[in-house]
């Protein structure tokens, strides 16, 4: 596992939420609370949340909900990334064409 | 369906206009679900919907734009023994009527369509299947009527119509328009057209529900239906499943299909994933209605408007969008003083009612 950091945020004086990890396929997320599970993960540099059907990489685009390109799994549920928030632990898959 | 009446005409020189309340093939033209099945059509327009699907198939020929038709086998199943008794003897019906159906051993059927997990007690196979992107009808019918010469008058509702020597009258919101013949092709609208001319036409309608997944890898190969009528499920060539089944949403002739029906949804999907567990891994994309007319009889519309003379009518057909080119070419011929291929269907025949699905009830005539 490799571990992100909270690199490609904006700084300066900006509130954030409690600092919190989550599981993204193989990576230790590093994000704040309040946060989009799309948003922590661009942040961290990991923009491919899912396969098209034809099995090109896909990832958040809109982050409005409407674009559908950020769908991933949690709980074995296709969500959206972008309308979904981070939380301490949670497990998020990349939404893969099955081989 | 009017259409394809008008095209053939254009083009063999009449002086064609086309008014439409709203565009081309906005209604069930372009909301139906783009299902080219000979196999399940009545044994009276077997010929006819073989000829439509020849048509669709061929469409960059005929109508110089491709409608996205693609041919794919067709199967029916029957997972209960009433079903499979049913099945049996549709099958044997549309043989006797030329359609290339036969039944297939339900082993054999799970095979030849992998999707397909739970337990099938009889399938019927057709080679002659397919699906087209019927939502394109207007589209491709407008550029073909105009190249043709035909006038084409969208969002210009015609509010009656009234003979006038030999001719007709067509008040339209526009202004008035005279012509010599008249073609009534309203669907679900026909009842009420038809009393402009006096003539009473029984028209029936169900509120068709459909539903669109997004985009997946290739899942099934079939054109896929059940013996009972209540589920319809292709996958077209960008991956997306269509899924129907006569399920109800809400509609009137006043505010057209304005409504989708929840539960009847739920259900079309709970069945769809029964019978296809990999659609549940799917997201539902759309839902979508339309009106399909129908005669009690569920046989077409189609010929000169009794007690009147250069009066026409064509519609009101099960699988409408796939037989309708077919129909359309048979009521030009027969206004060109052709002899039509293949039987009409008169508007004036005593319309013996089969029991009719009234909207909200999901039994199906096949």
């Amino acid at each position: 596992m490799s571990s992100r950091t909270i690199a490609g945020r904006i700084s300066g004086k900006f509130r954030r939420g409690a600092p919190l990890t989550f599981i993204f396929e193989d990576n230790t997320v590093n994000a704040f609370a309040g946060e989009s599970v799309a948003a922590a993960l661009i942040a961290s540099g990991l923009r491919a949340t899912r396969d098209s059907p034809s099995g090109l990489p896909r990832g958040p685009f809109c982050f409005i909900g409407s674009c559908q390109e950020c769908a991933v799994r949690i709980n074995g549920r296709k969500v959206l990334a972008c309308k979904v928030l981070v939380a301490p632990g949670l497990v998020v898959s990349a939404d893969k064409v099955q081989p | 369906m009017g259409c394809a009446t008008a095209l053939p005409l254009a083009r063999a020189g009449m002086k064609v206009a086309v008014f439409d309340r709203r565009g081309l093939g906005l209604e069930a033209s372009g909301r139906n679900a783009g299902s080219l099945s000979p196999m399940i059509k009545r044994a009276e327009v077997v010929a006819h919907a073989m000829r439509g699907y020849q048509m669709w198939m061929s469409s960059r020929e005929w109508l110089g734009a491709d409608i996205g038709a693609h041919t794919q086998p067709g199967i029916l199943v029957a997972y209960t023994d009433a079903e499979a008794e049913a099945l049996a003897t549709m099958v044997d019906a549309r043989r006797a009527s030329g359609a290339p159906i036969e039944l297939m051993a339900a082993a054999t059927a799970m095979v030849r369509e992998p999707a397909l997990t739970s337990a099938v007690k009889l399938a019927a196979w057709s080679e002659l299947d397919g699906h087209g992107e019927s939502n394109r009808t207007g589209q491709v019918f407008n550029f073909a009527l105009r190249k043709a010469g035909a006038s084409v008058f969208a969002r210009c509702e015609v509010a009656r119509v009234s003979s006038i020597g030999a001719g007709y009258e067509v008040h339209t919101a526009q202004g008035v328009a005279t012509a010599s013949r008249i073609v009534l092709a309203g669907g679900a609208w026909l009842e009420q057209m038809a009393a402009w001319l006096g003539f009473s036409l029984p028209v029936q309608f169900k509120v068709n529900q459909m539903i669109v997944t997004e985009r997946a890898q290739p899942v099934i190969r079939t054109v896929l239906g059940v013996q009972n009528g209540l589920l319809t499920l292709k996958q077209a060539s960008n991956g997306t499943i269509v899924i129907g089944g006569g399920w109800q949403g809400h509609g009137d002739l006043v505010n057209g299909a304005y409504q989708v029906e929840p539960e009847a949804l739920v259900r079309n999907l709970q069945l769809a994933r029964y019978v296809v567990p990999a659609v549940g891994a799917l997201r539902v994309a759309r839902v979508w209605l339309g009106l399909e007319a129908l005669l009690p009889d569920y046989l077409p519309a189609l010929g000169a408007v009794p007690g009147t003379t250069n009066a026409f009518v064509i519609g009101c057909c099960r699988g409408g969008w796939a037989i309708g080119p077919c129909l359309g070419a048979l009521l030009a011929d027969l206004m060109l003083g052709r002899e039509p291929e293949l039987p009409l269907f008169d508007p004036g025949r005593t319309i013996t009612g089969l029991p009719f699905a009234a909207a909200g009830s999901q039994a199906k005539g096949m």
